[in-house]
């Protein structure tokens, strides 16, 4: 082969993959740059999310593209992207399923203030008091037992994970994401740092099942696998509807209150559709929608007022959300205890 | 971090090592038969390559369970999965560099004087497909991170929670050991795949071991992760009519095919450096996560940013990632097909097409299928790098799994399954076709 023939060869074998490159590049156009498209982050499972945001385009005649979160993803999570992204992300409005990610974002400055009704609506505890984030529809940590293997009480489950000495029939998820690092980060506020760290290594030294998830977590107890363990209400009504033999009661801090962790919504500071924008996050935090989420199988509890009858399991939670501890002094512990963390368990 | 590394590579190897042994038993029995039981025992050998590896992943997440207090039981268990999920393509790969030589050319050629290196020759190619088979289980994320096993992959993933992705040097450096490694065993596969000296001839024979590990891979691959799916049939029409269904299957697969063709290309160009080849797989060894990682930081540039938003990052990471393997591919097709056409091209021209269109082309299809799946159930650059506004299926996979919506998931693996079959009957539907005309007009 002469010097020419390898020279032509190597060109064509650089042109012809950019030019199926551009082609390709060309019918994926993004239309995310349209003037009645917003871009939304939605860490929410889409199962449950695909619904409300055709709803909102079908009321408001604006498209809403989502990008959702995966487990296989976590790791950079929507929240990280964003971050990361700063100024550049093409995301207009992001939905998190929790409650950690919304300070983060503030403290970088890639918020957007927007107080409207929707906000009014809401409890000062489940919202930003500058109006740059705003939670809505809430689940519960719960402690998740099955039926036919533990008959006790929610005071034989805390005793049990406090004293018992082989933990291998209790589930509880990797806290260091979702809605269980928020757990940990409460309970780090409630019982401080040292009684926090003995806690979760005894937990691990005497055995506990420490499973990636909260999805997991639930179902081990539901297959009979474990006997009790912590998930959130979504995923216990999960296995209720797949009729498996489990209950529940609420998880508690040591001033009784309970774990309530909304969704939560923000505007993104730079977006180029400020007023679809509020659109949206006015659609998210009406009535209309908490009452939505809540009548959906992952049965979310409204924060705000609800005129009409909820259903029989959103209502018999509604007084243990009420119940629930001020999220936002937890705030600052976040990285402490994801450090913490993930020293323990040699990620570092 | 080593430790877990270090178990990891062991635990590749002996994989590596097994699913190697496995694989040439399954390709001595597939040129022992004959006919249609030839096709079919090919075509479930090589099944699991079309399944996704999120199946057996989500099926055995729950099952491993079971083996809490036994983790010896899970690492039997993980380790029987990865050996059947990567005996096929071990498979394919003794079926690549392997050629119809007559009996008698390999009798003369075991005749000749055996030096060291001739040995080594002989023995290169087994040593090639564990080295490569090693590597596969090395990068195993999915499976290892469901079934709860300690991975470096699944400990890179955790150690990235909470914030350390904006710092890149600290991702390069948890990833030097696991990339040194991965280098190690692509420089030793291309080396010896260099060094094996050329189609060689096996002869088939009965094997009755063959039969066994067919059973595992159908029972532990195919039967008990469906059987985990589909509890019900009946929210399959719903799901298929889903609007997101379809568009989310054309993106995936028109990224896959650009991806997987231009992977080609770019193979065939770089096999002309003949020393530098293995230089050009060395990025997609990072792995997806640090690929991902780095792509994103990339295309955060200001003078990229302006085609962050589109396809663009997420194909040219994709092609990355699937470099390696391919150069493997192209590598092998190379051997297979004599660099000296001459003999061909001395045929009448019609001919020459027939010939060339039922060997080099078919051949070179087929060759493909593996980075074709290898690509298509990618789930980690695509959940990072695909812009917003086009998603691809994978990701929608997982959220099915996360609540699961079995029905919904059912039609999605049922789809995502059979889309692999359905290109490649087609294709090679296509160049049958092509090989029937230009055969009819030769003979006119």
């Amino acid at each position: 082969m002469n010097k020419n023939s390898i020279k032509l060869k190597t060109v064509l074998c650089i042109l012809i993959p950019a030019l199926l490159i551009v082609f390709l590049a060309i019918f994926m156009k993004s239309g995310s740059n349209s003037a009645n498209t917003l871009v939304v982050y939605c860490s929410h499972d889409s199962v449950f999310a695909d619904e409300v945001l055709q709803k909102f385009s079908a009321q408001s005649g604006i498209k809403v593209i989502a990008k959702y979160d995966t487990e296989a993803s976590k790791s950079l999570g929507l929240t990280e992207k964003i971050l990361f992204e700063k100024d550049q992300s093409e995301c207009d409005v992001y939905w998190s399923n929790e409650i950690l990610s919304m300070p983060a974002l503030k403290d970088a400055g890639l918020l957007l203030k927007y107080k409207g009704q929707g906000y009014s609506r809401i409890p000062e505890k489940y919202k930003d008091p500058d109006g740059y984030w705003c939670g809505f529809a809430a689940r519960l940590r719960i402690s998740i037992y099955n039926k036919d293997l533990f008959k006790g009480s929610n005071e034989d489950i805390e005793y049990a994970l406090i004293n018992q000495a082989d933990l291998s029939k209790t589930a509880i998820a990797l806290p260091l994401y979702g809605t269980t690092l928020t757990h940990f980060a409460a309970m780090w506020v409630d019982q401080g740092p040292t009684k926090l760290k003995y806690f979760y290594t005894s937990l691990k030294k005497r055995k506990a099942q420490i499973v990636p998830g909260n999805g997991p977590s639930r179902n081990l107890v539901a297959n009979g696998t474990c006997n009790f363990g912590w998930t959130d209400t979504d995923d216990f009504f999960g296995a209720v509807d797949k009729n498996a033999p489990v209950a529940m009661f609420p998880c508690r801090l040591s001033d009784k209150s309970t774990i309530c962790i909304p969704n939560t919504v923000g505007i993104i500071k730079h977006t180029k559709k400020p007023e679809a924008a509020q659109k949206l996050v006015e659609f998210l935090l009406s009535e209309q929608n908490e009452l939505a989420l809540a009548k959906s199988s992952s049965r979310q509890i409204p924060l705000g007022p609800v005129k009409e009858e909820l259903p029989a399991d959103v209502k018999a939670l509604l007084p243990f959300a009420q119940q629930g501890t001020d999220l936002r002094k937890i705030f600052s512990v976040r990285d402490d205890l994801v450090n913490w963390i993930k020293t323990t368990e040699g990620l570092k | 971090m080593t430790a877990v590394w270090l178990g990891s590579f062991l635990r590749a190897v002996l994989i590596g090592t097994v699913s190697a042994g496995f694989a040439y038993s399954l390709f001595l029995q597939i040129n022992h038969l004959k006919g249609k039981v030839r096709f079919l025992f090919t075509i479930l050998a090589l099944l699991p390559l079309t399944l996704p590896p999120l199946l057996p992943a989500y099926a055995y997440s729950a099952f491993s369970f079971n083996f809490q207090t036994q983790p010896t039981l899970n690492e039997i268990l993980y380790f029987l999965i990865l050996i059947s999920k990567t005996s096929p393509i071990g498979l394919i790969l003794y079926l690549l560099i392997s050629a119809p030589i007559s009996k008698s050319a390999s009798f003369c050629e075991q005749l000749l004087p055996q030096t060291v290196t001739s040995k080594l020759q002989r023995h290169s190619r087994v040593l090639c497909i564990s080295s490569l088979l090693c590597l596969f289980a090395f990068h195993d994320y999915e499976i290892a991170s469901l079934m709860r096993i300690k991975h470096w992959t699944v400990n890179l993933f955790n150690a990235h929670a909470g914030g350390l992705v904006m710092n890149l040097k600290s991702s390069f450096k948890m990833v030097l050991l696991p990339l040194l490694t991965s280098v190690t065993l692509i420089f030793s596969t291309v080396y010896l795949l260099k060094n094996c000296n050329g189609p060689r001839f096996i002869e088939g024979r009965k094997n009755k071991l063959s039969y066994f590990i067919l059973c595992l891979s159908t029972i532990l691959l195919l039967i008990y992760p469906l059987l985990t799916i589909s509890s019900s049939l009946n929210g399959i029409k719903d799901a298929l009519s889903g609007k997101w269904m379809l568009s989310e299957t054309v993106n995936s697969l028109a990224l896959t095919i650009v991806s997987t063709i231009c992977c080609i290309i770019i193979s065939f160009g770089v096999l002309q450096f003949k020393k530098q080849t293995t230089l050009f797989a060395i990025p997609g060894l990072l792995g997806a996560l640090i690929l991902g990682l780095v792509f994103i930081s990339l295309f955060n540039l200001p003078v990229l940013s302006s085609i962050k938003q589109t396809i663009i990052p997420l194909c040219l990471a994709m092609i990355i990632y699937g470099l390696p393997f391919s150069i493997l591919i192209c590598l092998a097709i190379k051997k297979h097909i004599p660099e000296d056409n001459r003999p061909i091209d001395l045929l009448h021209s019609k001919n020459r097409t027939v010939l060339k269109w039922e060997t080099i082309y078919l051949f070179a299809t087929m060759a493909s299928i593996p980075l074709f799946c290898f690509l298509w159930f990618d789930l980690t650059l695509s959940s990072m790098l695909a812009p917003a506004s086009v998603t691809t299926l994978f990701p929608r996979l997982y959220n099915l799994m996360h609540y699961s919506e079995n029905e919904k998931l059912s039609a999605t693996i049922s789809l995502i399954t059979l889309v692999p079959f359905i290109i490649y009957l087609a294709v090679y539907g296509l160049i049958r076709l092509r090989v029937i005309i230009a055969r009819r007009t030769s003979l006119k």
